[in-house]
């Protein structure tokens, strides 16, 4: 089955559960609180079974199918809970403070989610498309070497020309570049404009170099192009690994409330009815 | 004599080695040692002065290749990989289909070689004993050790003996009645096929009464045939026999001629070996010279524009088909065990009456067995006995509408993605793996929960390296690929490393390694670490005597003891792992073109 197959089947199906849901809840649904009460356990048990696809992470040597048939049910699920979100808040947004919190809280999960749904469709290709394949971990190790490669490139280029030409230039504007993993905001939306800026100086500065001077300044700016290619894969491989960390302890704390606001209910509950 | 704890097999005796020298094989190297004894039958008069300095025998005198390891005797090698089994009646010694790594002769008795189509799998069905229970994974992944690589935790799983799950049919005579069947008698061998092709077994094999035999392991042949240029030639002719008799039964091409119609093809067919059959020292050096994907440097078989007079089958090994494209050549499939090239051609021209050349070159990737079979006996022996269908099956091939292609002189169109990989995968050789790690970069979030998952089903190490070769956005991993033609296997002095015998997956028994690393270098894909074991403080374990750091050799198990199947593949949460067999071409493009 092509991934578009799967995506056309698991759409349809969403959007036929999507309408059941709305149909039931017109069906049924006649006195305000009964609605909340359905859609809010509703959404509580879509939040645990939500919260199960991390478990099921962990727990990765049990035959319990594949954890890519979870994602693809946390993904749906996911979206389907947005619907039954908007439903129990009754297309508004709540008024008390702590409720008001429960739905950012609900928000933000919603979102960081959908973010990285996004960004594991995107930023693969991208980095697929640019520089070698590089392990994140290994990252800071390969800008130590290029430093080196650098350094030594500077010192060779100074003892055979006789001239701190490129060593000073390298001082002045590559030393910090090449310091440590660099993150930039260029990267995520494609832009290159650091290294035409990069570029633009060194083609200024070589204007002014002999032959020999020449040939280590381009040997150098390899080097640049390089690093540029590393933090590509820094900053892109960063954001694959730390939306995680945004969305992860916003289910947790989610949970937490969710189960709060579950008993504040019940105890409310007899008032109600 | 040789230390007890060398042998293979512990009882191993006086009257054991009087056994293994019985055999019409070993007679010229005894007659060489000891010129008192005509034949080896004589050894039953020997007396217990010679039996000491026969025991104490070094050929290496005699040796035709200087590149044997040390103490490699006559004794040495009898005592390090042969051992006596008995089978009673109706066991069942080799099972088809299943990965040996030991040849056996018959010492005393008779077995029974089960012809194609052979038993009904019922007859042969093995209980799995492999994998381990829900509760104990549950319990592997909480007892994660604190240091890589510690040793003497678990019980090692990787070490599968045949013998102790010994298969029995009880109405052997029955089966007999019923199913065609060769006998093989006292003095005789078999298993040689499997053994030295590195490939699964043919036939099932049955002992037809109660049987001794001498299971002799192919690293002993290996020895023996560089001991002994008479041995060599003797299991050569064997192989190629047997090899060529247990294809030609096994090809459904075949499957309506009688048994002396067989024999009558075999008499005309030859069998050649191309290439090398320790073909990765050789692919290693194109690949550091970056030479891979030139053509010249590998052995050809049959040219493109040649008269297409016989038909190829391959018996093992690979060879890639390809045609001239400008100043290259175009893969346009590879063939491995099974195939067989040049039948369409055949049949065209026998059909048409005309004379198309070949169109197509085959050369062997790495080495291939190749039985060659003159077109004339196809045309006489097989082709009237085609239906309609089965020719047009074979006409409807990519290659004739090749053919067609080049009748109407249009210009070979520009190379689409999918003929592109073949050209990538026979490059590199993968498509000798059965279970290669492909990973789609376009996919893959980097998250490595693949490795994770592979650390945990093997203490806290993962056997991985999401690392390797890529075309376009495909990666094939650093993974045992689990080969076809496992060459890490060649070398290995102590059997560590071997063929699981159901399932063919390739593991290394963790305590049989002795960590000299032969197999990791013999690996062409470098998937086989070795690394340095720990004891339970997480010291490095240090040899007694030398106090070097003791090492073993480690790779992708497949999950081989796993419920689930491989750890990795069922982790990736983006689908964008997966083990696939690469000569499986429909499965590998159909998981490109996703
Ligand atoms: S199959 Fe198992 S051992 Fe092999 S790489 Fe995957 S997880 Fe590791
Ligand atoms: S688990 Fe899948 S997505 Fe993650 S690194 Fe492994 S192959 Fe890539």
């Amino acid at each position: 089955m092509t991934f578009w197959n799967r995506r056309l089947g698991n759409s349809l199906l969403l959007i036929l559960i999507c309408i059941l849901f709305n149909g039931l809840i017109k069906y049924y649904g006649t006195p305000l609180y009964r609605i909340q009460l359905w859609t809010g356990w509703t959404l509580f048990s879509l939040m645990i079974l939500l919260f199960l696809y991390g478990i099921r992470k962990k727990i990765t040597l049990l035959p319990i199918g594949k954890v890519s048939s979870w994602l693809q049910f946390h993904s749906y699920a996911g979206l389907f809970s947005v619907l039954v979100f908007v439903n129990h808040i009754s297309f508004r947004l709540p008024s008390g403070i702590f409720e008001t919190a429960l739905a950012i809280l609900f928000i933000a999960t919603a979102l960081t989610g959908i973010a990285g749904m996004f960004f594991s469709r995107i930023i693969p290709r991208q980095l697929t498309r640019r520089g070698e394949e590089v392990i994140y971990e290994r990252i800071p190790l390969f800008t130590f070497k290029l430093r080196e490669l650098a350094k030594d490139l500077i010192f060779e280029c100074t003892v055979q020309t006789s001239s701190t030409a490129v060593a000073d230039y390298f001082q002045n504007h590559l030393a910090l570049y090449f310091y440590k993993p660099r993150w930039s905001f260029f990267y995520l939306y494609g832009s290159m404009k650091d290294l035409h800026v990069m570029q633009t100086r060194h083609n200024n500065f070589c204007r002014y170099l002999n032959e020999q001077e020449l040939s280590y300044a381009n040997q150098l700016f390899e080097l640049v192009r390089k690093k540029y290619d590393l933090d590509f894969h820094y900053t892109l491989q960063s954001l694959l690994k730390f939306w995680l960390f945004i969305h992860l302890p916003l289910t947790y704390a989610l949970l937490l409330t969710m189960s709060v606001h579950l008993m504040l209910v019940y105890a409310f509950l007899g008032h109600l009815q | 004599m040789i230390a007890k704890e060398n042998c293979w097999d512990p009882q191993m005796s006086t009257e054991l080695v009087e056994h293994i020298l019985l055999f019409k094989l070993f007679d010229s190297m005894i007659k060489d040692e000891l010129p008192g004894y005509s034949s080896s039958a004589d050894i039953f008069r020997i007396n217990a002065g010679d039996m000491e300095s026969l025991m104490a025998l070094d050929l290496s005198s005699g040796l035709e290749q200087p590149s044997l390891p040390e103490n490699n005797r006559l004794i040495d090698i009898i005592c390090k990989h042969t051992r006596i089994v008995k089978y009673k009646k109706g066991d069942v010694i080799i099972k088809q289909g299943d990965y040996g790594n030991s040849a056996f002769f018959i010492a005393s008795g008779k077995v029974a070689v089960i012809l194609p189509p052979g038993l009904p799998e019922y007859q042969l069905e093995q209980p799995s004993d492999q994998k381990i229970g829900l509760l104990e994974t549950v319990k592997k992944m909480w007892q994660q050790p604190c240091y890589p690589e510690q040793r003497g935790l678990q019980k090692s799983n990787s070490a599968y003996s045949a013998r102790e799950r010994q298969l029995h049919l009880d109405n052997v005579n029955d089966a007999l009645k019923k199913y065609e069947h060769a006998e093989l008698h006292s003095g005789e061998m078999f298993g040689e096929v499997g053994a030295l092709g590195r490939t699964a077994r043919t036939s099932t094999i049955v002992a037809e009464i109660y049987c001794e035999l001498l299971e002799i392991r192919w690293q002993g042949l290996r020895d023996l045939r560089l001991l002994n240029s008479d041995f060599r030639k003797a299991i050569d002719d064997l192989y190629q026999k047997n090899s060529l008799l247990v294809h030609l039964y096994s090809l459904p091409l075949f499957s309506s001629l009688s048994n002396s119609e067989i024999l009558l093809i075999a008499e005309h067919a030859s069998f050649r070996t191309y290439g090398s059959f320790e073909w990765q020292a050789d692919y290693k050096n194109k690949l550091e010279s970056n030479s891979l994907t030139s053509q010249k440097s590998e052995t050809l078989i049959v040219a493109e524009g040649g008269c297409a007079d016989s038909i190829y089958l391959v018996s093992s090994g690979f060879a890639r088909v390809s045609y001239k494209y400008n100043n290259g050549h175009q893969v346009l499939e590879y063939l491995g065990k099974g195939d067989i090239y040049g039948l369409e051609t055949i049949i065209y021209n026998w059909k048409n009456n005309s004379r198309l050349h070949v169109k197509t070159s085959l050369y062997a990737l790495g080495y291939a067995d190749i039985i060659q079979i003159p077109g004339s006996i196809i045309e006489r022996m097989v082709l009237p006995a085609m239906n309609g269908n089965e020719m047009d099956s074979y006409l409807s091939s990519e290659l004739l509408q090749l053919f067609a292609k080049q009748k109407e002189n249009s210009p070979v169109e520009e190379l689409n993605t999918n003929e592109a990989v073949l050209d990538f995968m026979s490059d590199y050789h993968f498509i000798n793996g059965s279970s290669t790690m492909l990973i789609d970069t376009d996919r893959c979030t980097r998250c490595d929960e693949c490795v994770t998952a592979c650390a945990v089903g093997h203490n806290n190490n993962p056997r991985f390296n999401r690392h390797g070769y890529r075309y376009d956005h495909f990666m094939v991993a650093n993974a045992c690929m689990h080969c076809k033609d496992p060459v890490c296997m060649i070398g290995c002095p102590t059997s560590a490393i071997q063929r699981n015998p159901s399932e063919g997956q390739i593991i290394i028994n963790d305590e049989l390694c002795i960590g000299c690393s032969t197999c990791a270098n013999s690996c062409p894909y470098e998937n086989i670490s070795m690394v340095e074991a720990r004891d339970s403080n997480g010291l490095v374990m240090r040899d007694e005597e030398t106090q070097k750091p003791i090492l073993k050799a480690t790779k992708c198990n497949l999950c081989i003891d796993q419920p689930g199947g491989p750890a990795c593949e069922r982790a990736c949460p983006h689908d964008a792992l997966e083990r696939i067999d690469i000569q499986d071409l429909p499965v590998m493009i159909g998981w490109m073109n996703r």
